[in-house]
């Protein structure tokens, strides 16, 4: 938090000079007030009214032609009931990152706090990352710096059999202390890409031993918890031999467990332009999937389990405006059973979008497990919503209503819902102003209001392009 | 200094220097704008109603990246291997609605006044999430197996 504030105040200090200084500049500021209400049984009726705001500010072309800089984050005050461990303030510096594109071959490099998605990477680092197009339709990227530590993570003394000594570990949070990676593809055109890419993160799980850093040893680790380190390397794919048809997917394995941690592939043909056809598969193995978990007592990966999915969709635009889609999802759990889900989905746009509108149902038919309040079937229910807005662009107004209907009662409930109505109204083409009504019943609370006024302000100098 | 602090320096560095190296010297290979030249209308978009060949610098068809009901709940595919093209028209805070280490607001509560949106955990979710996280929790984990998970700490100790 106090990093935050010190990012907050540079960016703040920096914004008047970049401002002048950057011919594209902009920003969004997002303040939300909130009013919750909630009234659970057996607990007293509790209201809060936490405050926050998002900011995010972006200035290109700063100096030189190419470099820009990006800023994110939102901090958050609470007013009324503080419930549990909660803060009373919070907040989190998202990204703040230098990005240079250089003027051929897509290459690009990127330093400070970002987030990176390539390849099988899903990280956010403060460190450095680059890309740039090879010769002979190659693609090369890398990254590299430190992951960034949740601040909520903290350390535990235990005592493990066969340690000399007592030693501590990280109860939460587990990042570690240094990551690098990278992706090298190959593209041939309009047909394939094929993707080899790698993760490092070590220093996880470091074991404090007589109040001093050792590296972590899977011999002082209990089986089960953290390891020292964490690696994976995957492949990935997108391949379309005719002009109707695309496979997508991709293949991880964790080399710190020694196993594939996950497969998934999508296939996609269009026999029609209007008509889209989706069979998908997916499989994840906990032993090697779930390794790098901070909340092992969620996702376990001892727990001797595979888990499968596999579904398809079918998708028609039936005119410009509507668009229909039909799916069904099959979960495969070895030691939990099988459940699926299936339904519709309506979509549709008019009035040259000012209107848009959706209804959808599904059914979902969970395996027989003890799973919730100790009902066989309480995994079994209905499920329907319906929506409605319409955006002048001077005024907005919107309807969301949403329900699951049981089969069996869940705390002597049978089914949940709520009700959402929004209106706001564009003070300038820049602010809008809106505020959210919603309330609820559902099985953990006996009712549940909220309240949302929301201000938000984007100011931008640049006279083209997608608004991001 | 750790031996993969060492790493990450040496690859960051030696990836600046071919990035620099090569872009200076090799030919133009057709760069991504940084930013969709045309304003676009709010709500999906249809690329390949506009555009009829294949993207220079990521070589797919403009039709794959059509903002269907399937593309965007299986955008996962298309972000990991072209996240520079999702680039010209979202800004990153635009994916970290969703995909963050941190964040208190519900991506469904900050975006009430847009029910268009597909966003997940729309309605009561601290019913819904006993039953979906069941069946298939490996979804779960994607977003909160191992970062924005303070919330479920509160129970999942």
């Amino acid at each position: 938090m106090r990093r935050f504030k010190c990012f907050l105040g540079m960016v703040l200090c920096l914004m008047p000079t970049l401002a002048t200084a950057a011919p594209e500049f902009t920003v969004d500021s997002a303040t939300y007030l909130r009013y919750q209400q909630s009234d659970a049984p057996r607990f007293d009726r509790k209201f809060q009214a936490p405050v926050t705001q998002y900011l995010t500010i972006d200035a290109a072309k700063i100096g030189i032609n190419g470099l820009s800089l990006h800023f994110s984050g939102w901090g958050d005050a609470i007013m009324g009931n503080v419930l549990g461990d909660e803060s009373r303030y919070d907040g989190s510096l998202t990204y703040f990152y230098l990005d240079y594109r250089l003027p051929t071959n897509n290459a690009q490099v990127k330093a400070g706090r970002m987030f990176i998605f390539d390849g099988l990477a899903n990280e956010q680092i403060d460190g450095v990352s680059f890309r740039t197009d090879l010769p002979l339709g190659l693609t090369l990227s890398a990254f590299g710096g430190i992951p960034s530590k949740l601040d909520y993570e903290k350390r535990s003394t235990v005592t493990i059999a066969g340690a000399p000594t007592p030693v501590n570990f990280y109860e939460t949070g587990n990042k570690g202390d240094s990551i690098v990676g990278g992706r090298v593809s190959s593209r041939l055109a309009g047909i394939m890409e094929l993707g080899v890419s790698t993760l490092y993160e070590g220093g996880i799980g470091t074991v404090v031993s007589n109040g001093a850093l050792v590296p972590g040893s899977d011999g002082y680790i209990a089986p089960g918890s953290l390891r020292s380190y964490r690696q994976l390397v995957g492949g990935d794919l997108w391949f379309s031999p005719f002009k109707m048809a695309e496979l997508n997917g991709h293949t991880s394995y964790d080399l710190a467990s020694s196993g594939i941690a996950e497969n998934s592939y999508l296939l996609t043909v269009r026999p029609l332009d209007k008509l889209t056809f989706n069979g998908e598969y997916t499989d994840q193995n906990p032993k090697n999937y779930f390794t790098g978990s901070n909340l092992p007592s969620l996702f376990n990966p001892t727990i001797n389990d595979k888990m499968r999915r596999y579904g398809a969709t079918v998708t028609l635009a039936a005119t410009k405006s509507v668009e229909i889609s039909s799916d069904y999802r099959r979960y495969n759990r070895e030691n939990k059973g099988n459940s699926y889900r299936c339904g519709f989905d309506v979509r549709g746009t008019f009035a040259e979008n000012k209107v848009r509108t959706g209804f959808s149902y599904h059914r979902v038919e969970g395996a027989d497990v003890a799973s919730v309040a100790g009902s066989t079937s309480a995994t079994r229910y209905n499920e329907l919503r319906g929506y409605a807005m319409y955006d002048t662009h001077s005024y907005v107004a919107a309807f969301d209503g949403i329900a699951q209907i049981y089969n069996q009662n869940i705390n002597g409930r049978d089914s949940a819902f709520e009700l959402l109505a929004s209106l706001g109204y564009h003070v300038t083409p820049h602010l809008l102003v809106s505020g959210d009504i919603s309330y609820g019943q559902n099985p953990d609370y006996n009712d549940e209001v909220k309240g949302l006024l929301k201000v938000v302000y984007n100011f931008t100098t640049e006279g083209k392009g997608a608004h991001k | 200094m750790k031996f993969t602090r060492l790493i990450a320096i040496v690859a960051a560095l030696a990836g600046l220097l071919t990035a620099t190296v090569y872009s200076a010297h090799a030919e133009s290979g057709g760069n991504l704008p940084a930013s969709h030249p045309e304003a676009l209308e709010e709500g999906r978009v249809s690329c390949s109603e506009c555009h009829e060949d294949q993207l220079k610098g990521i070589l797919k068809p403009f039709a794959t990246f059509n903002h269907s009901t399937p593309f965007i709940l299986n955008h996962r595919f298309y972000a990991g291997q072209n996240d520079q093209l999702c680039a010209t028209c979202h800004k990153r805070s635009f994916c970290n609605d969703c995909h963050t280490s941190k964040e208190n607001m519900k991506p469904a509560l900050k975006y009430g006044d847009r029910p268009d949106r597909m966003i997940p955990h729309r309605g009561d979710y601290l019913s819904q999430h006993k039953i979906d996280g069941k069946m298939d929790p490996g979804s779960c984990y994607k977003c909160h197996g191992r970062a924005n998970n303070e919330k479920c700490m509160g129970c999942h100790r």
